[in-house]
């Protein structure tokens, strides 16, 4: 894990299944041209290019996405050999793993934070972030009883107290990203200047315990909104 | 994926659910959480301090069966054991019992975080003093 995590964002290059070239090209042979399998330990950064940074160039990557959707195409290699058509398949189905995760910043975030060797969402959550969970969960078992028992003016009450929660509930989330985001930011400069692990360390934990409140209050805006 | 025979029974009859007072010098309360599926679980428990047997214990939990199944069944243990023996309850006995899949394991796992928040709590507000203790009771 250590090792690969001063990644430069190179897939190591291999020799060619079929020349025996040593240089190929991660994707395709810089000699004969023939599509390569995906490279043993590559990962969704490495396989687009990327160094592992954060504030990546949405669009670039998009395009990038099609580009090589294009090029490792099964379609195109209907008539080649069985490996290179496993070889496509294969490319394919890592490349749109890949796209999925890195387009969006919290996927991002989260699988590079597997990467670096975290395995767990962090569960430590400060006290009053569970009581509130506690609390609003409440709430929205009231809701569901008045509901089913017809007390309209319960069910009232109920929802507006819970309108009341999810305004609040968006503005933490708010607030939570913009942090989020800034420690983006931070990483990436970390990461220009060779950074250690331990000046890496604290900047993951602190992403892995906002991503962890991140994912309770999302949770519990998902339930209010069903309930609602 | 079918719920076990003892998931279902639990979920369906959920035992000990409830709560107890938190201000109350001899209950221990256990808050805990998941924040991948957005679980929380809260679980009581009432020592005699005589004893040091616990004599009640409660719960209630906002998440699937298996988490309800999971600190429905740690209450029903909890019960008569004592304070040490509460933490000898293991995630995996739970697991053993209710026949929980691989998926679920982390639902046993919250249960058992959560006697040992409700334990901790409880062992924190025996060595504080009077109006400490009750300040510790409302910040639990």
């Amino acid at each position: 894990m250590a090792e690969a995590a001063i990644n430069t964002g190179r897939a190591s290059q291999s020799e060619c299944l079929y020349c025996r070239t040593q240089s190929a090209g991660p994707h395709f042979c810089s000699e004969c041209g023939k599509i390569q399998p995906v490279v043993a330990g590559s990962d969704y950064f490495s396989f687009f290019h990327l160094p592992r940074r954060l504030c990546i160039d949405e669009s670039e990557l998009e395009k990038s996405f099609y580009a090589l959707s294009r090029q490792f195409h099964p379609d195109y290699f209907m008539s080649a050999s069985a490996e290179e058509r496993q070889a496509s398949i294969e490319c394919s189905s890592m490349l749109n793993d890949a796209y999925r995760t890195l387009r969006n910043p919290v996927a991002r975030a989260k699988y590079l934070l597997t990467l670096e060797g975290y395995k767990e969402a962090e569960k430590k959550a400060p006290p009053d972030l569970l009581e509130e969970v506690f609390e609003l969960n409440m709430q929205i078992e009231e809701l569901r009883a008045a509901k089913k028992t017809g007390d309209e003016d319960e069910a009232a009450e109920a929802r507006s107290s819970l309108e009341e929660a999810l305004i609040d509930l968006h503005k933490k989330l708010q607030g939570i990203d913009e942090r989020l985001f800034a420690l983006f930011e931070d990483w990436d400069s970390i990461l220009g200047r060779d950074a250690t692990a331990d000046g890496k360390k604290p900047l993951l934990d602190r992403m892995s315990e906002l991503l962890s409140h991140r994912s309770y209050i999302r949770n519990l805006v998902r339930d209010i909104k069903e309930e609602l | 994926m079918a719920y076990s025979d003892k998931v279902v029974d639990h979920y369906n009859n959920p035992r000990n659910v409830g709560s107890l007072d938190k201000k109350d010098p001899n209950v221990g309360t256990g808050l805990v959480g998941a924040p991948e599926c957005g679980d929380v679980m809260k679980l009581q428990i009432k020592i005699n301090p005589e004893t040091q047997v616990i004599e009640d214990a409660k719960f209630k939990t906002f998440g699937c069966g298996s988490a309800i199944a999971s600190s429905s069944l740690a209450t029903e243990w909890l019960k008569g054991r004592s304070v040490d023996d509460a933490l000898a309850i293991k995630n995996t006995a739970i697991v053993k019992e209710l026949n929980l899949p691989p998926v679920k394991i982390h639902c046993s796992v919250l249960a058992e975080d959560a006697i040992k928040a409700a334990v901790r709590d409880y062992q924190h507000k025996q060595t504080t003093d009077g109006p400490k203790a009750e300040e510790a009771a409302v910040n639990a």
